[in-house]
């Protein structure tokens, strides 16, 4: 490449809703999580909380452990989805089910797909895209559902 | 407090947010995003002057209110939204007040309406949870709850 193209804004064609509407059924690769106890002891702490009885979690672990969980950065999801950039991203809803509280030194296993994608303008961000993806936590020894969470995110278009 | 539905759950209160723990979070997470850490990041994106709270942690503080309330193993769901930044140095406030009291495959659970407001009363993140009360709790409360 050459240094002017290199020093050329990247000129980006605008996400159309039917490219976003073509994410709803993607499945993710799955993955397993294992919530060790010195992770969880700085996890804990992070969260102003006394550190919890009966080799118990904190839940907070149900933003960080399904993500990690699928082998996801925030990067991988940015660009599957089309961000524009890493500021043109906001968190949206969560939706957690607690069905076996999570424990310190269990693995869980991932599965999980994009669930939704819908088309908003809004007053003062304009166009964005509502992106939901569902994943499932499964404790890998017994293979019982553990829990499931649901996240929207945001996705500010400039178009 | 009494168990009844309109009843306010006990708050939990973070006098001052810590700065240092977002950017332990941010190592944890592996989250770069920099408006965690630099507040000159912060600064030019026009969103204050001080680093932004993650958005997990502001979850987990109203989580610390409901197991303050219910139990360390209690909750069962949260549906939470973020309606506003939380700052470093903020004093954060996480509320609740109960909507319903139910039981169901044979425990007792209660549901909220949940909330986390920042350091000038702006509500940060709304929404609700069901949580389901421990032995511990209900001995606490004095009694166990009927549903209703």
């Amino acid at each position: 490449m050459d240094e002017a193209a290199a020093a050329a804004p990247a000129q980006r064609a605008p996400v159309t809703i039917e490219q976003m509407q073509e994410l709803v059924g993607h499945a993710f690769p799955g993955g397993t999580f294992t919530i060790e106890h010195w992770e969880n002891t700085l996890f804990t702490e992070v969260m102003q909380s006394d550190p919890l009885p009966d080799g118990l979690a904190h839940p907070a672990y149900l933003f960080h452990a399904p993500l990690a969980g699928l082998g996801l950065g925030y990067g991988d999801i940015f660009t599957l989805c089309h961000a524009e950039s890493a500021e043109a991203i906001r968190a949206g809803e969560y939706q957690w089910e607690v069905i076996r509280p999570l424990r310190v030194g269990e693995t869980y296993r991932m599965s999980g797909e994009i669930t939704g994608v819908e088309r908003k303008t809004g007053r003062r961000a304009g166009t964005m895209d509502l992106v939901s993806f569902r994943i499932d936590m499964h404790e890998a020894a017994s293979g019982l559902h553990a829990a499931s969470v649901v996240n929207t995110w945001i996705f500010l278009r400039s178009v | 407090m009494e168990l009844a539905v309109g009843a306010a759950l006990p708050q939990w209160t973070l006098e001052s947010v810590s700065g240092e723990r977002m950017k332990l979070l941010a190592a944890i997470l592996r989250d770069p995003n920099p408006i965690h850490w630099d507040p000159a990041e912060v600064a030019r994106r026009g969103l204050g002057f001080r680093a932004i709270n993650q958005g997990p942690t502001n979850l987990g503080y109203v989580t610390n209110m409901l197991m303050s309330f219910a139990g360390p193993a209690s909750l069962r769901r949260l549906n939470a939204r973020f309606t506003s930044n939380v700052f470093d140095g903020d004093r954060v406030v996480a509320g609740g007040v109960i909507t319903a009291i139910r039981e169901q495959d044979g425990e007792q659970l209660i549901d909220c309406d949940v909330w986390l407001d920042g350091g000038d009363g702006t509500r940060a993140v709304a929404g609700t949870a069901t949580v389901a009360l421990d032995a511990a709790a209900q001995a606490r409360l004095g009694h166990r709850v009927s549903a209703r």
